[in-house]
């Protein structure tokens, strides 16, 4: 049941779905934090991949876009790899619930944009041809959309992967931030994306976990089934949805997180 | 459409253990954390490692969707993009194979 709700939440948000998984099965289930996180990456996959079955006709995801972008997340997941064993997590979670808590007000004073205004395309975007369209279902449209702020964006999604990688978590809110704040793209897009994104992300770091035998089975499979059903729906519905509206849902969802991250910095959870 | 074949294959692998699991009826135990262990296992029936063949195969999704990429991009001759997919794959395989 849960596994299907962060599987229809996270595929239209652009989040892993971790966010709902790991608590769930940490606080309501009293299993072991190992293998809530080993369950969580599969699950990452699962929304990802589960997702991408259902939207890659829509034509919504911009591959080349995603491919660019993951050149850099996969680098910052690698780097915090290594990172991890030197810096002190405390600091890692307030820095990151810091900038969380600035993107999240940033968002929430553009809540009621339905697209973003006009953008200048960054001459790089151009060079690699980033710039694309999408069928608006709800505008009954094709959406013509421009990419800027490309050294940026690529600068955020390494910051993400180091975060992924030292945390351990899929970080598809900051992705879906970076895409939406630095590049301008629109919040379909963005999170469209961003499913395919954190797919790849997970999958470098889920071998590690299923050797370390942190992906156990048992729990990992009833989640891996519920989250594809639930990822397949949101997928359907989020083509349906307006983005103001998902943009509202993301809201909420950014300043859970914020909250839960500076409880940890702080040392309180 | 491997992508459709290779997800719907998991979790109908996925399902099917878990249902063989239950009607087996065993408790808590051990898993194989490695590709031999599963292999071995699902040559002896065990549940255990049918579902984990199909974690396995949903694992490795999103690297075959890298793939089909940058096979799309040699297709289209798009030199700057079969790099940066090569790259990314690299990536993939260099943090799979050397683990911690």
């Amino acid at each position: 049941m849960i596994s299907f709700l962060a599987g229809t939440v996270g595929s239209i948000l652009g989040l892993g779905g971790g966010i709902i998984i790991i608590p769930a099965l940490t606080l309501l289930l009293g299993l072991d934090i190992r293998y809530a996180i080993g369950a969580s990456i599969i699950s990452v996959i699962a929304t990802s991949s589960g997702a991408a079955v259902a939207c890659l006709k829509e034509r919504v995801t911009n591959i080349r876009i995603g491919i660019l972008l993951n050149t850099a997340t996969t680098t910052g997941a690698i780097c915090g790899a290594y990172l991890a064993g030197i810096c002190p997590k405390q600091w890692l979670y307030i820095i990151f619930s810091l900038v969380m808590g600035y993107s999240s007000w940033s968002t929430f004073k553009r809540r009621h944009q339905e697209l973003p205004g006009r953008v200048d395309p960054h001459p790089l975007a151009l060079r690699l041809k980033l710039n694309g369209h999408y069928y608006d279902q709800v505008l009954k449209r094709e959406v013509p959309y421009s990419v800027s702020g490309v050294y940026s964006g690529l600068l955020f999604m390494y910051v993400a992967g180091l975060i992924s990688g030292i945390l351990g978590i899929g970080s598809g809110a900051f992705k879906v931030l970076a895409m939406d704040m630095c590049m301008r793209l629109p919040m379909k897009v963005s999170t469209a994306t961003s499913n395919f994104m954190i797919g790849v992300t997970a999958a470098a770091s889920a071998g590690i976990y299923f050797s370390r035998g942190d992906i156990h089975p048992l729990v990992a499979a009833p989640v891996a089934l519920g989250v594809l059903a639930g990822a397949v729906l949101g997928t359907k519905l989020m083509v349906h949805l307006p983005r103001t509206t998902i943009r509202k849902f993301f809201i909420p969802v950014l300043i859970c997180i914020c909250v839960e991250m500076f409880l940890k910095g702080v040392g309180i959870r | 459409m491997f992508l459709f074949g290779g997800v719907a294959l998991s979790s109908i692998l996925v399902a099917l253990g878990l249902l063989a699991y239950f009607l087996a009826g065993r408790g808590w135990q051990n898993y194989p954390t490695t590709l031999k262990g599963v292999i071995l296992g699902l040559r002896e029936g065990e549940p255990v490692a049918l579902i984990e063949t199909g974690l396995l195969l949903l694992m490795i999704t999103p690297v075959m969707r890298v793939g089909a990429a940058l096979a799309a991009f040699i297709r289209e001759r798009d030199s700057s993009f079969v790099l940066i997919s090569l790259y990314v794959l690299g990536a993939l395989l260099f943090s799979l194979l050397t683990g911690k």
